[in-house]
């Protein structure tokens, strides 16, 4: 057969075109009468996630509790400590001072982008 | 995807928009519907009675799949429903159609020439076993994949490939034959 098969399918679709039966012109109308006829359409209610960690409040606060008193002892560490000891104890932070902001960065953008994820998930 | 859009503002109460679905697709629900029932009024209705249907299920469509596959199973499912049987469909058998002929291709052809095309297509098409006049309508008409396909009609790959193939050559060779016996009723 010299005619190929996508020559075919394009004939097939133009005769199947052709012979197409077309409803009655008020189809659309009738349709839309019984539409209106309908109640209003009742969405699901979508429960909004709330804008949490997932954690248990208790635990939220044990946290910033925790992180208090870890902060409150450094401060007595410091305060217990000579002044020379301190100058001391800043200079070998200084070192490590690259590695800490470096880190500090990824986890606040870690924070910021996953935060900003889950405003956009709950708008659109 | 204009669907979505209108879709959004029905749920949102404006029930005008559903008349933008209603032109889009009205034309091959009933093309579904009348294939399967080979009747325009009972057709009609069913098309009536599968947009309801599509209305009040719109809620719990996702807009994850595609709107006119789940929408033309609606009609496919009620279009079966009327016609009071299990399915369209007739037992699968792997009888393989041969391939067409020259001679039937170009009497397809030839049929494009004439005035009178629409009708003759229309009564071929009539004459086609209702399966696959609906299989090759979706295909040819709604370019619904072999997959679309399968979803609104519950068929497998190998079967819908196998009755639009077989369909394609039954349309062929009604053709063929449907322009013979006009030429010998001529001489």
């Amino acid at each position: 057969m010299s005619t190929s098969d996508k020559d075919i399918n394009r004939l097939t679709g133009k005769l199947l075109k052709e012979g197409m039966v077309k409803p009655s012109p008020d189809l659309s109308l009738r349709i839309m009468e019984l539409i209106m006829q309908e109640e209003p359409l009742k969405v699901p209610e979508v429960k909004k996630a709330r804008m949490s960690s997932g954690m248990p409040p208790f635990m939220i606060v044990g946290i910033i509790i925790a992180y208090l008193v870890v902060f409150a002892g450094v401060l007595m560490l410091l305060g217990q400590q000579s002044a020379g000891s301190v100058d001391h104890m800043l200079e070998g932070i200084k070192d490590k001072l690259p590695f800490i902001m470096t880190i500090a960065a990824i986890a606040g953008s870690l924070i910021f982008y996953s935060a900003l994820d889950k405003v956009l998930a709950l708008r659109f | 995807m204009d669907e979505q859009k209108w879709i959004k503002s029905i749920l949102a109460g404006d029930t005008k928009s559903f008349s933008c679905l209603v032109a889009k697709y009205q034309q091959m629900a009933f093309t579904i519907a009348f294939r399967i029932l080979e009747n325009r009024e009972e057709a009609e209705e069913v098309v009536q009675d599968a947009f309801v249907k599509m209305y009040r299920a719109l809620p719990s469509f996702q807009f994850g799949s595609k709107f006119s596959t789940w929408f033309y199973k609606i009609v496919y499912n009620t279009a079966i429903t009327a016609q009071r049987k299990q399915s369209v469909f007739d037992s699968y058998d792997d009888a393989i159609a041969t391939d067409l002929t020259t001679s039937e291709v170009d009497s397809a052809t030839a049929i494009l020439e004439r005035e009178d095309r629409k009708e003759i297509i229309a009564r071929v098409l009539k004459k086609l076993p209702a399966d696959e006049s609906l299989v090759l309508n979706l295909f040819y008409l709604e370019e619904c994949s072999i997959a679309d396909i399968g979803q609104i009609t519950d068929l497998t790959p190998s079967n819908i490939k196998v009755k639009l193939f077989r369909g394609r050559k039954h349309f062929y060779e009604t053709l063929q034959l449907m322009m013979k016996n006009e030429t010998a009723n001529v001489l």
